[in-house]
């Protein structure tokens, strides 16, 4: 062995010692695997030899089901004349989640992220216009979902992922339709596993406080106390804060709202959209032209500064703003420093 | 402890003696954790990876576990599983960074303290070798593996394991005459 090697492994020796022992966390298995019980083999697994001292589960289980259905009978003459409302509301519920979440998927989320879905999901999010190429099925037996950058956790996805989905999957809503059995969640895939997702989040609101509280002194800025305290929160998009840069720098900018981070996306889930006008003198005789600038602007970025939407706006009280949207989910690390000085 | 430097020790369940998935992974987890932890922490350079990746891979081997024709080479399919998640970590990596390279880690506090400059300069300089010349590295002096095993684990020839070692090494000696 030469003396480089040498060095090499006692380096790496020594490095591994700073991962210790009482630093490894338990194992956490999926809640449930996937197994096929059946009767005619005594309970086993249908791969394996039937088991012989399991046969008396044939008849147990016969006895167990004749003695059902029988004491059953007057539970189901009495549920087959209600009316059928339990039932057909919650097909009603889960009809209404599955539209709602197919209809904000296919406007809110960039087709560049990817979609993994289950196949009768992944139809309604084509049907509104999301391209098919960029949508993945999650089909009996699919193992890790992790060549798109969302999932939208239908009952039939939660069915194949278990408690794994939300535990190390995909840990992170960003928008959520209906309750219970009949939810859809719409949540963002960690590639890299849960704890580096949570590490990668947290380090995202922490630079985007950094600089929300920047932008919320910049004098070029004027804002509501909310808009501010949300700038100061780290509550809004990086993509947001790099435009309002962008617009501040130009001319004086009026932040009139934020919104859009989901329906019922946590507070992790950072706000996407923005209502902007000009302030100041621009906000004068030469508004309409003002904002044109600021439209062109905005339309002459590249990704992932593109915003997906910009439309000018009139409100109720008669002032025109421009209001902009990037899509979901929220990249991460955009303002980190390692960006800033283009490593 | 031996299971910290040898990763392929293959304490798997007994061939012979079908044991359930849940108590085989956890005994196969007890046994092999650490190594495999250390093994993916070497490549990644950080805990919180290291952990998914491995976390990942006990679970690939728990679903799987019925097609698994041989128990006993339950450990190379885990090494090989975590190889993959890190690889699957650093391409991600490296898209998050527009291509760029993978940058040395920071030593903790703790770690700047107690560990020796000499130590630090050489896993600095691991940690800028390309990925495959990583892998290769740490497979070889820090698990102890035969060419033949490392070749298996990371599904490339002997001829390229002894060629990316080299090359490593050369890489490696380079950069630790170049460092000041």
């Amino acid at each position: 062995m030469t003396p480089l090697e040498d060095r090499v492994r006692q380096a790496l020796a020594g490095k591994a010692r700073e991962f210790p022992p009482e630093a490894v966390p338990p194992l956490r298995l999926p809640a449930r695997r996937r197994r096929f019980f059946s009767l005619a083999y005594g309970g086993g697994e249908r791969k394996e030899a039937p088991a012989s001292r399991g046969g008396w589960l044939v008849p147990a289980a016969a006895a167990v089901t004749v003695a059902a259905v029988i004491a059953g009978s007057s539970v189901v003459s009495h549920v087959v004349h209600q009316p059928r409302g339990a039932a057909s509301s919650f097909d009603a519920d889960a009809a209404a989640a599955r539209s709602h979440a197919a209809s904000w998927v296919a406007a809110q989320v960039s087709p560049s992220t990817g979609v993994s879905c289950d196949p009768a999901m992944c139809q309604a999010i084509a049907s509104r216009g999301f391209p098919s190429e960029d949508l993945d099925r999650v089909l009996r037996g699919t193992i890790y979902p992790s060549s798109s950058g969302v999932i939208v956790a239908t009952a039939a996805v939660r069915r194949e992922f278990g408690g794994y989905l939300s535990s190390v999957y995909a840990p992170v809503i960003i928008a959520s339709f209906g309750s219970g059995p009949a939810r859809v969640d719409v949540r963002v895939i960690a590639p890299a596993g849960s704890a580096s997702y949570k590490a990668a989040v947290r380090e995202d609101l922490q630079a985007r406080a950094l600089a929300g509280t920047q932008l919320a002194r910049n004098p070029r800025i004027d804002a509501s106390a909310l808009v501010r305290r949300q700038l100061r929160a780290g509550r809004v998009d990086g993509r947001v804060l790099v435009i309002l840069t962008a617009l501040a720098a130009t001319s004086p900018v009026s932040v009139l709202a934020f919104g859009d981070s989901g329906p019922g996306a946590g507070a992790a889930s950072p706000l996407r959209s923005v209502e902007l006008a000009r302030s100041g003198e621009m906000a004068g005789a030469g508004h309409p032209r003002s904002l044109r600038a600021m439209v062109a602007l905005l339309d002459a970025q590249l990704a992932p500064f593109r915003p997906a939407r910009i439309a000018s706006v009139r409100l109720a009280d008669g002032r025109a703003v421009v209001r902009v949207e990037f899509a979901a989910p929220s990249p991460l690390g955009l303002l980190a420093p390692s960006n800033h000085t283009g490593s | 402890m031996a299971t910290s430097q040898t990763v392929p020790a293959p304490d798997a369940p007994q061939h012979g003696a079908p044991a359930s998935a849940d108590t085989a992974v956890a005994a196969l987890y007890e046994a092999n954790v650490l190594a495999l932890s250390r093994l993916a922490f070497l490549i990644l350079g950080d805990q919180a990876s290291a952990e998914d990746v491995v976390q990942e891979a006990f679970c690939g081997l728990y679903r799987r576990w019925d097609r698994l024709r041989d128990s006993t080479r339950a450990v190379y399919y885990l090494r090989s599983s975590v190889l993959n998640g890190c690889r699957s970590v650093l391409r991600h990596r490296s898209s998050r960074r527009g291509g760029a390279l993978d940058q040395p880690p920071a030593l903790s506090a703790e770690a700047a303290v107690l560990g020796s400059e000499e130590r630090d300069e050489v896993i600095r300089a691991v940690m800028r070798l390309p990925h495959r010349q990583r892998e290769v590295l740490v497979l070889r002096y820090y698990c102890d593996l035969p060419d033949e095993e490392i070749a298996s684990a990371m599904r490339i020839r002997q001829s390229t394991v002894r060629s990316t070692a080299h090359r490593a090494l050369e890489a490696l000696g380079r950069i630790l005459r170049e460092a000041p």
